[in-house]
């Protein structure tokens, strides 16, 4: 539909010609303006700005009419716009009109308004004459409610309540338990809280409002009216909102924070007093949450902490619990079933129950590895009745205690030495206490035992050295278990030797050991030789004084027989040492390579030692095969019973003292008496007695003795009795002695026996008594003596040449040799001869003549002449006779009567 | 008119209270008995119960005001209506004048107010208006004199309060300085206290000066009371406790002595506060006893000294013990001081509190010692309170221990012969406590007939790098020829040693 046509506005048009000659005419007055008032101008800069504001403005006026001009070639178009802006600009107008026109309008009726009608009070105005309850608004005060009324209300209260409840289905368990009252349910929750709670209507749905709040728990004092307040208006919120469970979890919580508060409080108390400096503590408000730790301590800063945490952990179950984490790993309810936050909010006791408890858990984790690493000791631990303590035997009179102290979470030991207080301090500083508590204390027991020994060493005189061995020695001589080592020794000792106390790791007894150490060139120590000595030992007995005071004749012992030993060895003499620590040490040696088969082939050496010096005796012991009945003496000591023969050697501790050779030269003198004693047996002698150093022996009526080479006589020698025969021939005798032994010199005795004993006749009748002759020398001077010497010369002298040899020398008339020769092939092939040896020796004979025969100035060797006594048996050999040993006398006896004829 | 009751004050209605329903009556409870919960049931009955004599008067009274009105209801209706279009006229007309005047001035805003009558029948701006010259008032110098009169009486009255308030508060003020200074007349230690929370005089009640390194350094702040006298505050409260020894014996069984003294004045100063700050001061003393011996007890664990259940117990061995605790003050405190065990016991260990106290404040004195880059001793070591009591206990029980299984040996072995010395010697300079300061020491001289003699040390039973028996053997009578010397941790192994050396040196017969 096409409406009216805008209409046209003619209104203000100008010719364009006009409104160019306007604007032509106006700038040139403007620049003939500024042309005139520039002069009066003073700065240039002004001038110029001047003019440049004119011709500015001008270009502008010019760009308009330019931008005209065009618009005046489609000037049918310009018009139409002039005219629809025109006609939209009286539309608005209009609008603006009919606004205004509005405003005032209201703005009129104003006047014409009229008040809401009161009605409510209009009624009752009406109907009673004059306005009733709510005509004041409240305003003026009301008359007071009769007591009757509430105490009625109350009552109307109660029975609307208990029906409300009874409906009420979102009661929560904790709200079970209530009584209605005084117009009002209260609610009580067990060591939490009290709750009152009515209702401001008679709708059976109506809400509940919060009327009263009581703790239950501190010391119940009221709530600060603040507090209060703010609860009051909280729980109504809650109430209203979300009903009595909504109530429950709100005031349980603010109950239970209450309550952590307070138990914070009592736990800022108990760290300002004896508990101070063991609890660490926080308390997180916004997690209601107490964290406390407990046992704090310096020293073990790493060690894991132990915990407990108060407080509420879940909101479904509204209580205070506890969660315990016992040096980093929390322990399960199962385990420690604390109670708390509910009847008993005791910090202090929550703290005992709790630290009683992680000592009982420590006591027997410790002693279940220590029974474990003690094995078959495990006797030596054991658990005090309450579980609090764990008495631990160390040695044989001391033992520890194992605790901990429940306040500070510090280990004790009691009974405190040095030792057990650094052990002690260790284990404070341990990081896991049950794990290596019980190898700290397995390790003060080997050291408390090798401290116990050392102290009883050195109470019995020894001395603790420190020595240093290295791993490697400590590994080859006393294994791997090993690593504590106690060296002792005694101050006469020599100073490398020590005895060695080894205590092994797995808890066995205590080792001994000998030994010779040297040193380094460093201060590192390393052993030249290590035995073991075999201590018959049980703990008790392990380090009394007797076993060290044998300990020290025994090492003292083994110290002097060890170079004894290495000759031993040396010499590859095969030996034995029997050892044991409650005797001296014995050396069994096999002598077989020493002696012949006279002995047995065991020797036993005792050494003995005197108190209080290295001096050493050595006593050997050893069993001859044939029971011997040798006279003891104290060098040699002969069993006559059992043929058991000991002998002493001294010196044993000097340099140079040589065993091998010492027993050697023993036995060979012991070997050569026993053979001595062995020919006379043979010989059927008998013996008189015998010694190391002599034999005594019968020969005949004769008593002979020989002295076998020893040490201070280093030969044999032959002793016959002053009168016996034999003395003429002592020094050939002991020739023979000396070369061929004591058979021949026996053999020889028992032959010459009568020819001796015929001449020692023949001489006495003779030549005279010997001794008495030196009596007369003695009596006379030296003149008497030149004058009597013819008398005095003897008339018979014997010359021994040999032992089988003797010339009688007839001075100036004869000498006659007595010759024994023997005949081994035959029985009886001993003959002696007797024969006549001339004064002077016939020139030698001239090579190739026959000797010239010697005339014999006796008759007797050719048998002319017969013997007037019995001579027994002789055989006559022109130049002498030959006879046997038993006639030999008598046939001498008469050759001298034939001579002294 | 007259017969028209018309009033602000609310009219007394006959409310009937029993037809109120509940849930307008809790509010109305709630609001006159400023909350719900002191109302129950018994007080109410009780309330009842007191209100019913007086009752009566109110319910005659109630009757008479509530006589109820006759007069017809249309009838003051209608008078109200015509005195309410009258009022209505009246003030109509004055609006139209009071518009006319306005409008000769601001005829726009005048028009609005303007009836349409008056708008149609009188042009707007018809009426005018000036101001008329008032007339001189008269100078009444009365009423000026009047003013002034009574605004100098009120000046007077303030300034009477004030002279008054301010002798009171002088007065006031005396009494605190005169408290004040009769406080420092004893020689206590006053001091500013310009905290935030606290303003005043403050006062070192405790023993910081003395050396004390006590948690609490016994401050207090001396207050002015609403009636000007000295109140004495202490900052940390200290609880009225002090320490009881008690002595047992038969493993806990017997209680042989308790102590029943403890710090206080002899005579308690009459000043309240004076006594209140001794009081306080005593308490703290052996609140600082009972903490400092518990410090120390934790050193002495594996002494068998232990605490527990707030008590610090020393088994001092063969059955005895001494229990140490911190108590409530009795109601009735003892006056005479008996000797008994206990009380010895406890003023030993006060007495070695204070010896503390001095020794810790000559260490202050002197110049610290260098700062070490790390570790150091302990800034803080517990003081020697129970240490040296007990070391000498603990010794001359070793010691008469050790004499009485000396006697049985030497009965035994006829040889053996021994003396005990202990060192005695005090050091002047620490004369009042005797020994205690000293480390106990007694020396043992152990004779084998001719063969040997030995010499035991025996020192304080608490050190630990010692043995408790440092034995040396000598040979022969003298003392110049050591053959042993070794240490023992326990009695039973020095009788060992004994009866073994004893038995050395003289072998039995029977043998």
């Amino acid at each position: 539909m096409k409406g009216s046509d805008i209409p046209h506005v003619e209104a203000n048009y100008v010719d364009l010609g006009r409104a160019v000659g306007t604007v032509c005419d106006n700038a040139h007055r403007e620049l003939a303006n500024v042309l005139e008032t520039l002069p009066s101008t003073p700065a240039d800069v002004a001038k110029k700005q001047a003019l440049l504001e004119v011709l500015v403005r001008a270009r502008q006026e010019f760009v308009r009419t330019y931008v005209l001009t065009k618009w005046a070639k489609v000037s049918e178009d310009v018009t139409k716009c002039i005219d629809v802006v025109a006609w939209l600009h009286g539309q608005r107008n209009c609008f603006d009109n009919l606004n205004h026109m509005l405003v005032g309008l209201g703005r009129d009726l104003g006047a014409a308004k009229s008040r809401n009608p009161d009605l409510q009070t209009a009624v009752q105005v009406l109907t009673r004459g004059a306005p009733t309850t709510f005509g004041d608004h409240d305003m003026a005060p009301k008359k007071k409610l009769k007591p009757q009324t509430i105490l009625r209300t109350l009552r109307d209260l109660n029975v609307l309540l208990s029906v409300q409840l009874a409906q009420s289905t979102d009661i929560p368990p904790q709200f079970k338990r209530y009584k209605i009252a005084n117009g009002r349910a209260t609610f009580t929750v067990a060591n939490a809280f009290e709750v009152d709670v009515g209702i401001a209507d008679d709708t059976l749905d109506g809400p509940f409002f919060f009327i009263d709040f009581r703790l239950l728990f501190g010391d119940r004092k009221e709530l600060p009216p603040q507090t209060r307040g703010m609860l009051e208006r909280a729980g109504n919120s809650a109430l209203a909102q979300r009903g009595l469970s909504a109530l429950y979890s709100l005031l349980m919580k603010f109950a239970l924070n209450y309550k952590l508060a307070l138990i914070y409080k009592q736990i800022m108390e108990m760290s300002k007093g004896l508990w101070s400096g063991t609890l660490r503590h926080r308390f997180y408000q916004e997690r209601s949450l107490i964290a406390l730790e407990y046992w704090v301590s310096q020293h073990a800063t790493h060690r894991p902490k132990s915990t407990l945490e108060i407080g509420i952990f879940s909101e479904s179950d509204l209580r205070i619990a506890v969660r315990w984490s016992r040096q980093g790993e929390e322990v399960p309810y199962s385990e420690h079933q604390i109670q708390f936050g509910g009847e008993s909010t005791d910090v202090a006791s929550l703290l005992e129950y709790v630290t009683t408890l992680h000592l009982k858990h420590i006591i027997s984790c410790v002693y279940t590895k220590l029974r474990a690493l003690l094995g078959d000791s495990s006797d030596m631990v054991s658990l005090c009745s309450d579980g609090h303590k764990l008495r631990f035997r160390l040695t044989s009179l001391r033992s520890t205690v194992f605790t901990v102290d429940r306040l500070t979470g510090k280990t004790v030991l009691e009974n405190a030495t040095s030792l057990i207080l650094s052990a002690e301090r260790s284990l404070n500083e341990l990081v896991s206490r049950p794990d290596q508590a019980a190898s700290v204390l397995f390790k003060l027991r080997l050291l408390s035992l090798e401290n116990d020994i050392r102290t009883r060493a050195c109470a019995t005189g020894w001395t603790a050295q420190n020595v240093t061995l290295s791993t490697d020695e400590m590994k080859t001589h006393f294994g791997f278990t090993t690593r504590y080592v106690l060296f002792l020794r005694q101050p006469q000792w020599p100073s490398n030797w020590f005895v060695v106390v080894t205590v092994p790791e797995d808890g066995s007894l205590p080792l001994w050991w000998i030994a010779k150490l040297r040193v380094r060139k460093d201060t590192a120590w390393t052993a030249e030789c290590m035995d073991r000595i075999h201590v018959n030992q049980d703990l008790d007995s392990l380090y009394d004084y007797e076993l060290l005071t044998q300990m020290v004749t025994f090492a003292s012992h083994r110290i002097v027989l060890h170079p004894i030993l290495d000759e031993l060895r040396a010499a590859k003499t095969p030996f034995r040492l029997l050892r044991s620590a409650q005797h001296t040490p014995v050396v069994a040696i096999d002598n077989s390579a020493l002696v012949t088969s006279w002995s047995h082939s065991s020797l036993l050496i005792l050494p003995e030692m005197s108190a209080g010096s290295m001096d050493m005796k050595l006593h050997v012991q050893g069993r001859a095969k044939t029971v011997m009945n040798l006279p003891s003496n104290d060098s040699i000591d002969f069993d006559a019973s059992t043929g058991i023969y000991k002998l002493t050697l001294e010196g044993a501790n000097t340099p140079g003292f040589s065993l091998v050779n010492k027993l050697k030269e023993r036995l060979q003198q012991i070997e050569q008496i026993v053979s001595y004693i062995e020919l006379i047996k043979d010989l059927g002698l008998e013996l008189v007695t015998a010694s190391m150093q002599q034999i005594k022996f019968k020969l005949g009526d004769a008593q002979v003795s020989v002295d076998i080479p020893s040490e201070l006589n280093p030969n044999i020698t032959l002793h016959l009795s002053p009168t016996d025969p034999h003395n003429i021939i002592h020094s050939y005798l002991q020739e023979t002695l000396n070369s061929s032994g004591l058979r021949p010199v026996v053999w020889l005795l028992q032959t010459t026996r009568n020819l001796y004993t015929t001449l020692q006749k023949l001489q006495k009748t003779r030549g005279g008594d010997p001794e008495q002759l030196e009596k007369i020398i003695s009596n006379l001077s030296i003149s008497d003596l030149e004058t009597r010497q013819k008398q005095l010369q003897p008339r018979l002298s014997i010359v021994p040449r040999s032992a089988a040899f003797v010339r009688l020398v007839y001075p100036g008339k004869m000498n006659i040799d007595v010759t024994l020769v023997r005949h081994s092939a035959t029985l009886d092939g001993v003959k002696f001869f007797i024969k006549e040896s001339p004064l002077e020796l016939p020139p030698p004979p001239q090579p190739g003549q026959p000797p010239v025969a010697v005339p014999r100035k006796l008759q007797v060797w050719n048998g002319s002449v017969t013997p007037d006594v019995d001579v027994g048996k002789a055989v006559y050999l022109n130049d002498g006779i030959a006879c046997e040993g038993d006639n030999v006398g008598k046939v001498l006896e008469w050759v001298d009567k034939q001579i002294g004829k | 008119m007259s017969d028209i009751k018309v009033t602000l004050a609310v009219e007394d209605r006959a409310e009937n209270q029993d037809t109120l329903s509940i849930s307008e009556i809790v509010p109305r409870i709630v609001a006159e008995r400023k909350s719900f919960v002191d109302v129950t049931e018994e007080s109410l009955l009780e309330e009842i119960a007191n209100c019913v004599a007086d009752s009566a008067d109110d319910n005659v009274k109630d009757e008479v005001d509530e006589k109820p009105d006759e007069s017809p209801f249309d009838q003051h209706r209608l008078k109200l209506l015509e005195n309410v279009k009258a009022a209505y006229n009246e003030s109509a007309l004055a609006l139209d004048f009071v518009s006319l005047l306005i409008s000769s001035v601001r005829p726009t805003s005048a028009s609005t107010s303007m009836s349409p009558h008056l708008k149609t029948h009188i042009p707007v701006g018809s009426l005018g208006a000036d101001r008329v010259p008032a007339p001189q008032v008269a100078n009444e110098p009365g009423v000026g004199i009047g003013w002034k009169i009574e605004s100098l009486t009120n000046a007077r009255d303030r300034l009477k309060t004030c002279a008054s308030r301010l002798r009171t508060e002088a007065a006031k003020e005396k009494t605190y300085w005169a408290g004040v200074a009769s406080i420092a007349a004893t020689g206590e230690v006053l001091f500013k206290v310009r905290n935030s929370d606290t303003r005043g005089l403050g006062i070192k009640y405790g023993f910081g000066d003395a050396g004390s390194k006590y948690r609490d350094p016994g401050i207090g702040v001396l207050k002015r009371s609403a009636t000007g006298t000295v109140d004495f505050e202490p900052k940390e409260e200290v609880q009225k406790k002090f320490v009881r020894v008690t002595i047992k014996s038969e493993e806990g069984e017997v209680t042989k002595s308790v102590s029943n003294v403890y710090t206080r004045d002899s005579k308690p100063p009459t000043d309240p506060t004076l006594a209140a700050i001794h009081e306080t001061r005593h308490a703290l003393f052996e609140e600082e006893l009972f903490f400092e011996i518990a410090r120390e007890a934790r050193l002495l664990t594996s002494r068998k000294v232990t605490v527990a259940d707030g008590a610090v117990t020393v088994d001092l061995g063969e059955g005895d013990m001494v229990v140490i605790e911190w108590v409530e003050v009795p109601e009735e405190p003892t006056t005479t001081f008996a000797p008994s065990l206990a009380n010895l016991f406890v003023l030993a260990l006060r007495l070695l509190l204070a010896n503390a106290h001095r020794q810790q404040l000559e260490k202050m004195r002197t110049p610290p010692a260098p700062l070490q880059s790390k570790g150091g001793p302990n800034p803080n070591p517990p003081l020697p309170i129970l240490r040296p009591l007990l070391a000498h206990i603990l010794h001359k029980r070793l010691v008469s221990r050790a004499r009485r299984s000396l006697y049985l040996l030497s009965t035994t072995h006829s040889g053996l012969s021994f003396e005990i010395t202990t060192n005695n010697s005090t050091d002047k300079e620490s004369s009042s406590l005797g020994r205690l300061m000293a480390a106990p020491v007694s020396n043992l001289k152990i004779k084998f007939s001719d063969k040997g003699n030995a010499k035991v040390v025996i020192p304080s039973p608490l050190q630990s790098h010692q043995s408790m028996f440092d034995v040396t053997m000598f040979k022969g009578t003298s003392q110049e020829t050591v053959t042993s010397h070794t240490g023992f941790h326990e009695l039973v192994e020095l009788e060992e040693w004994v009866r073994w050396a004893a038995d050395r040196s003289e072998p039995k017969k029977s043998n």
